[in-house]
């Protein structure tokens, strides 16, 4: 009996002693702000650091939409954590940065190096590593936050969604994750690629644009692709790609336009290695739908289906072309092709590694497309209107 | 012996507990003297005088107490034959040779249970339990006229184990009714029932019920050996057993199983465990079980085995809601926010803007509350119950959301957690659950997740130490037991039952034949 | 005596050798060998084998278990030395584990909270499962591992689904002999931990079917380890795997199912604290059994209040800083880890193949009645 008694004291004192316990990184959820995105830019020589901080609307009054529903902060600093901790010398509350979900990425930043901002990102266990990464043109992350994206009342949530709604709908740029932008960094034989975003000012108002992709060379921000060539460039991402839409003439009548619709599509890049001269090979399956014409007429036949393929796979192959001639242009390797010729002969690799730019930039291609067209959605032949 | 009794000392000289040690004299009047003397202020006790037939030559008394015998079988069956139709000068029934006693019980009365009697103790014991005695001038000994009759709650349906599908009869509070209802589902003579008594005042009836050849003799012997070292003044139920035989004295967890239910008696019966159950208490008492069985209802072996597997994993996961819910939704809440999705965090943030307490705090006064409110509906006469449970859930709650005091999810939290500790079929756990929900509250409120999972192992860790009657207290899972594994998370058909689960020492585990093929 | 069973034995051996090694394992044999790190995960399942044979025979060879083991082979002198040395080694392995756990927890979930509430809690409940005994850890092994097995495997699984680049893995096999060698030597020490098997084998109430339980451990380890190595390599790719502090815990914080569930991390941790405390705890347990068996003591139970100070104090002080506990790991731990439980039971090994067969009644019991 004393025995238990001596327990349960022991017991008792012990939660006693746990509960007076300070050290624990508790926080109550009522004195934090919650980050919903980071924006870094870099200028004169300090860090500046951007977080949209989302504003909670007690219940009841979220009908309000005329309330913004979020506050955009910045702190400068002479490095990272300094900038992005000095945003708390004007917020009372504690910021959750692990919530945050988007990374911009300031041009200025992008021009002098991406160096240096990496490590910070990379070692801090507050960012989200999966989180998408953009780059802002001739704006600050700053600015760019505090445009409102439409229906969204967060604009760094508005903007992860334009990322991901126009690769199914157009399927122009590939979002990138902050951690495949870093692994890139890291990996020799292939260079980082990031989606641009503008504000685009239409009248006085200002919206968000995807405008184009940043390519980068080692660290440093080189160049960019624009429309055509940032389609290029993902028809040779690894792995699956799906959704978007292919415009070609009509094979009927050459001022008329079709549209074609991707369901899937994957690429097969293969380095051919003879005599110490390296050639890519470049073979896109694709298929995809008929989705529209501009024009009326009998054009799905047996006949015009392989014309239509036959047209599709110019336009795709034109649209490589465009981007590889780009990338060769800035002597920068985003397509990987480093890495692949690695993986095919590591010895060979060990001996041009050091002038693989020049190499890349003289490099011979060979591209062959397969696209297929499968369905034709609600009608199979069109209408024929009256004149 | 006769004559040393003869010589006796007048009772007023001895105490009653002296008294009650002695044997029966053959002196009518001295063994009447000795029995006022005993039940004296007991005003429930009747005592008759007579005399013996037609030639009113032979004394004799009947005793009883009232309310606890049947009087018409007293009339009819003991004072009619005995009063009225006897003649004692019948020439066929010597009486001066004869032994009377004996003559009665063999021609005489009709009663189907009769024996004799010859001290003072077991006198006292019978006229308590309900029955008559007869003493008759002239012999020391006594004769017991089974005559037990009381009112008592009938068999009903138990009102804690309610079923839908399957036997819905349970037991009540006399042990004969319930041990009738146990033998009537097992028409077997193996099976037993052995009777003791417990209790230095109460002499309370206890039983221990098993089917021989199915339980392990160890066990019988040890629970038996258990039971005889067990010295109270009373036993008014089965629980009070249960602290004194069980192998860990102090812990929550029960190491047998309660039920009132005479079906799910019989189903453990038939696993080769053990029953007890005590005169005064309609619960039952199974042993030896392991934590697991406390999720398994009666109901699951009624209803086809994919609905009742699937509702017994409903079952488990509602116990880990229960035990967990509010700790977790704590610890993430105060230490692991990343975990939220941030629209959820949203949300959450904003009903808690201006609450006033910590999650912690608020957790814990939610479940306080909550545990208040369900003790108050148990004990509340059952017209007022309803009015309780609208003042306090609906008008006490909604007002505290309103006023700001507490946080919609925690509300939402607490309630959940609320209907996921009724699910337990079992009371017992239920119990273990609402305890330890706390424990796990204040450690998930000081460390976190990390918090929880060192609670885990300790709960675990001191399962796993236990043991119901030899039976880790986990059995199937840890030690870990492939085949009956498959009867605990979900229930296995009956025809592929072929297997008892295992106890230490048991000698048949066969249960049934291939019933494989159609 | 009670037995235990050979289910139990298979999880307590899981149990000392992969929770660490999950962490662990995948940086090291990363840092060697980038991509083609899980090359030398499976082929730790040939060394393992190798190993696992040694024990067994040495175990078929003697009459006693663990530390009378060492008298009885190396003579009693000797052998009393030899046992009352590894009493430290298994405190050490204890401290190291608990100290490496503890940084773990302090750079990824909870860095305010002071290291000494983290050893202490743990320390309380390794106390309390020394105190229950060795059949109760068994019991409490077999329940962690019925939870964390499958759970790490779900993981692992979720993870490979997620990232199925395969071509992340290539060049193929692409590595020095000498890379090679260092990388399969860090894959494989960890399976030095089966060495308690020498005293687990005699508690075990089939002592013919262990042999088949312990390769089992060794296949389960190497898969675990593969797939997770795998896992982490097609998420991070080969040369961030090898910068990051803790790989595996990167990957799970990279998983994310549909858009919802994400930043499981912690739930990942909760399952994981299991299986570190039934480590330390079997390694505690080690050295109080050794200590019990080298100094004739009559129970081992009690000998869990001294030691918890020991190793409570001791892993405070066993290092200043996380880096230090990586040079610790990376160099001091191998090397001890490799003398104690390879290279001295090889020793034992060589010796008892010039013994014969015992006969079986030989076969001894520990010196205690009260297990």
């Amino acid at each position: 009996m004393k025995n238990n008694m001596q327990k349960f004291l022991l017991i008792f004192f012990l939660i006693i002693a746990l509960l007076c316990n300070p050290g624990c990184n508790k926080q109550e959820i009522n004195d934090t702000s919650i980050p919903l995105g980071l924006g870094i830019d870099w200028q004169e020589g300090s860090y500046t650091v951007t977080a949209e901080m989302a504003k909670p609307i007690p219940l009841g009054q979220s009908g309000s939409s005329a309330q913004d529903q979020f506050i955009v902060l910045s702190g400068t600093g002479k490095t990272i954590t300094e900038a992005a901790r000095n945003i708390t010398l004007s917020m009372p509350m504690f910021p959750l940065w692990s919530h945050s979900d988007l990374i911009l990425l300031g041009e200025n930043l992008a021009q002098k190096d991406v160096a240096l901002f990496a490590d910070f990102f990379a070692r801090n266990r507050f960012v989200r590593k999966n989180s998408p990464i953009l780059i802002t043109r001739g704006a600050n992350p700053f600015d760019v936050y505090e445009v409102k994206t439409p229906l969204d009342p967060h604009s760094a949530h508005g903007i992860k969604g334009i990322l991901q709604v126009q690769e199914k709908q157009l399927g122009i740029y590939v979002p990138v994750k902050f951690s495949d932008f870093l692994e890139k960094l890291a990996t020799p034989g292939v260079e980082a690629v990031l989606p641009q975003v503008i504000i685009d000012k239409q009248g006085g108002n200002s919206l968000i644009k995807l405008d184009g992709t940043a390519v980068f060379k080692d660290t440093k921000l080189v160049g960019s692709l624009d429309e055509m060539e940032s389609r290029g460039f993902r028809w040779m991402q690894r792995g699956m790609i799906a959704g978007g839409i292919i415009i070609i003439p009509s094979p009927l009548d050459n001022t008329k336009l079709i549209t074609l619709e991707l369901t899937r599509s994957k690429a097969t890049i293969t380095p051919e290695i003879k005599n110490n001269t390296i050639k890519m090979k470049i073979a896109i399956k694709a298929e995809g739908n008929f989705y529209e014409q501009n024009s009326t007429g009998e054009i799905l036949t047996l006949e015009n289906v392989p014309k239509i393929e036959a047209l599709a796979d110019q336009e795709i192959a034109r649209q490589i072309s465009a981007c590889i001639t780009k990338a060769q242009y800035l002597k920068s390797d985003i397509l990987g092709w480093g890495r692949m010729v690695d993986s095919k002969d590591p010895k060979l690799w060990k001996d041009i590694e050091k002038d693989w730019p020049q190499i890349f930039a003289g490099m011979e291609y060979d591209v062959k497309v397969q696209f297929e067209l499968r369905r034709t959605y609600l009608t199979d032949k069109s209408f024929v209107f009256r004149e | 012996m006769r004559f040393i009794n003869s010589k006796k000392s007048k009772p007023e000289d001895l105490k009653p507990s002296e008294i009650v040690q002695q044997v029966l004299s053959t002196n009518l009047q001295e063994n009447l003297d000795k029995l006022k003397f005993l039940v004296q202020g007991c005003s429930d006790v009747v005592i008759k005088d007579f005399k013996f037939g037609h030639n009113p030559t032979v004394r004799g008394i009947i005793v009883y107490f009232d309310g606890l015998v049947d009087k018409s079988i007293i009339e009819l069956n003991l004072l009619k034959p005995l009063m009225l139709e006897m003649d004692m000068s019948n020439q066929q029934i010597d009486f001066k040779e004869r032994d009377i006693i004996a003559t009665l019980q063999e021609k005489i009365l009709s009663i189907a249970e009769l024996k004799t009697l010859d001290n003072l103790q077991e006198l006292c014991h019978h006229i308590s339990s309900g029955d008559t005695v007869l003493l008759v001038d002239g012999y020391a000994l006594g004769l017991v006229a089974s005559t037990r009759s009381w009112q008592g709650r009938p068999i009903q349906t138990p009102e804690n184990e309610v079923v839908i599908f399957g036997p819905k009869e349970g037991f009540c509070e006399t042990l004969r009714f319930n041990t009738a209802l146990l033998r009537r589902r097992i028409k077997s003579t193996n099976f037993k029932i052995e009777s003791m008594v417990i209790g230095r005042i109460t002499k309370t009836d206890v039983v221990l019920c098993y089917i021989d050849q199915l339980a392990p003799p160890e066990l019988i012997k040890e629970v038996k050996a258990r039971l005889e070292k067990i010295d109270i003044d009373g036993v008014l139920d089965t629980s009070y057993l249960i602290e004194f035989i069980a192998d860990d004295r102090n812990t929550m967890f029960t190491q047998a199983m309660h039920t009132e239910k005479p079906d799910r008696v019989c189903g453990n019966l038939l696993e080769g465990r053990l029953c007890i159950m005590v005169d005064g208490s309609p619960m039952a008492l199974i042993l030896p079980i392991s934590f697991p069985q406390y999720w398994t209802s009666s109901e699951d072996y009624s209803v086809h085995y994919v609905p009742a597997s699937l509702f017994r994993i409903l079952r488990f996961m509602a116990f880990w809601v229960a035990l967990l819910l509010p700790s977790i939704y704590v610890a993430i809440i105060t230490y692991h926010h990343e975990m939220i999705p941030t629209p959820l965090l949203l949300t959450i943030a904003a009903t808690r803007q201006g609450v006033p307490f910590p999650a912690f705090i608020e957790a814990l006064v939610m479940d306080v509350t909550f545990e208040l409110l369900r003790e108050a509906g148990l004990r509340l006469p059952r017209a007022v119950g309803p009015a309780v449970s609208i003042v306090g859930a609906l008008i006490i709650g909604d007002a505290a959301v309103k006023a700001g005091l507490v946080s919609t999810p925690m509300v939402v939290i607490i309630a959940f957690t609320g209907i996921a500790s009724f699910v337990s079929p079992s009371y017992n756990a239920a119990i273990i659950i609402r305890i330890a929900r706390f424990g796990f509250l204040i450690i998930a409120g000081v460390l976190g997740f990390l918090g929880i999972m060192v609670g885990l192992v300790l709960m675990i860790t001191r399962m796993a130490s236990l043991s119901s009657f030899g039976l880790p207290y986990l059995s199937p899972l840890a030690p870990f037991n492939l085949k009956q594994i498959t009867d605990v998370l979900v229930r296995r058909p009956w025809f592929n039952d072929q297997e008892r689960p295992y106890l230490e020492g048991m000698q048949n585990q066969v249960r049934q034949g291939d019933n494989h093929e159609k | 005596m009670f037995k235990i069973s050979n289910f139990q034995i298979y999880c307590m051996l899981i149990i000392l050798v992969a929770p660490l090694a999950y962490l662990d394992t995948p940086k090291r044999i990363s840092t060697c060998l980038f991509n083609n790190a899980w090359l030398a995960a499976f082929g730790a399942i040939i060394p393992g084998l190798l190993m696992a044979a040694m024990f067994l025979y040495i175990i078929n060879k003697s009459t006693s278990p663990f530390p009378l083991l060492l008298e009885e082979h190396l003579g009693l002198v000797i052998g009393k030395i030899l046992g009352f040395i590894y009493v430290f080694f298994f405190l050490l392995i204890t401290i190291y584990s608990l100290r490496l756990f503890t940084d773990f927890i302090l750079s990824n979930v909870l860095p305010g909270t002071p290291i000494s509430v983290f050893i202490g809690v743990l320390l309380l409940v390794g106390f309390y499962a020394i105190k229950t005994g060795l059949e109760n850890i068994a019991r409490v092994s077999e329940l962690f591992i019925l939870i964390g097995l499958p759970f790490s495997f779900l993981i692992t699984l979720l993870a490979l689904g997620e990232h199925h680049n395969i071509e992340s893995l290539l060049p193929f096999a692409d590595m020095s002999y000498g890379s090679f060698g260092l990388g399969l030597a860090y894959a494989s020490f960890a399976l030095g931990k089966l060495m308690p098997i020498l005293t687990l084998a005699f508690f075990s109430n089939n002592r013919k079917g262990l042999g088949l339980t312990v390769y089992q451990v060794v296949f389960t380890y190497a898969l675990l380890i593969g797939l997770t190595t795998l896992a982490t390599t097609l998420t991070l790719e080969g040369l961030p795997t090898s910068y990051s502090t803790f790989p595996t815990f990167s990957m799970v914080r990279a998983l994310r199912f549909g858009q919802w569930v994400q930043n499981i991390d912690i739930i990942f941790i909760g399952i994981w604290i299991l299986g570190v405390f039934a480590t330390v705890t079997i390694a505690w347990f080690m050295a109080c059994f050794t200590a019990q068996q080298v100094l004739k003591l009559r129970d081992y139970r009690f000998l869990a209040a001294p030691s918890t100070l020991i190793i409570g104090i001791s892993s405070l002080v066993l290092s200043r800083n996380i880096l230090e506990v990586q040079i610790m790991g990376d160099i001091i731990i191998p090397i001890i880890y490799s003398i104690f439980l390879i290279l001295i039971p090889m020793v034992i090994f060589i010796i008892t193949l010039f013994k014969p067969y015992p006969e079986d009644h030989n076969i001894s019991k520990p010196v205690s009645t009260t297990v």
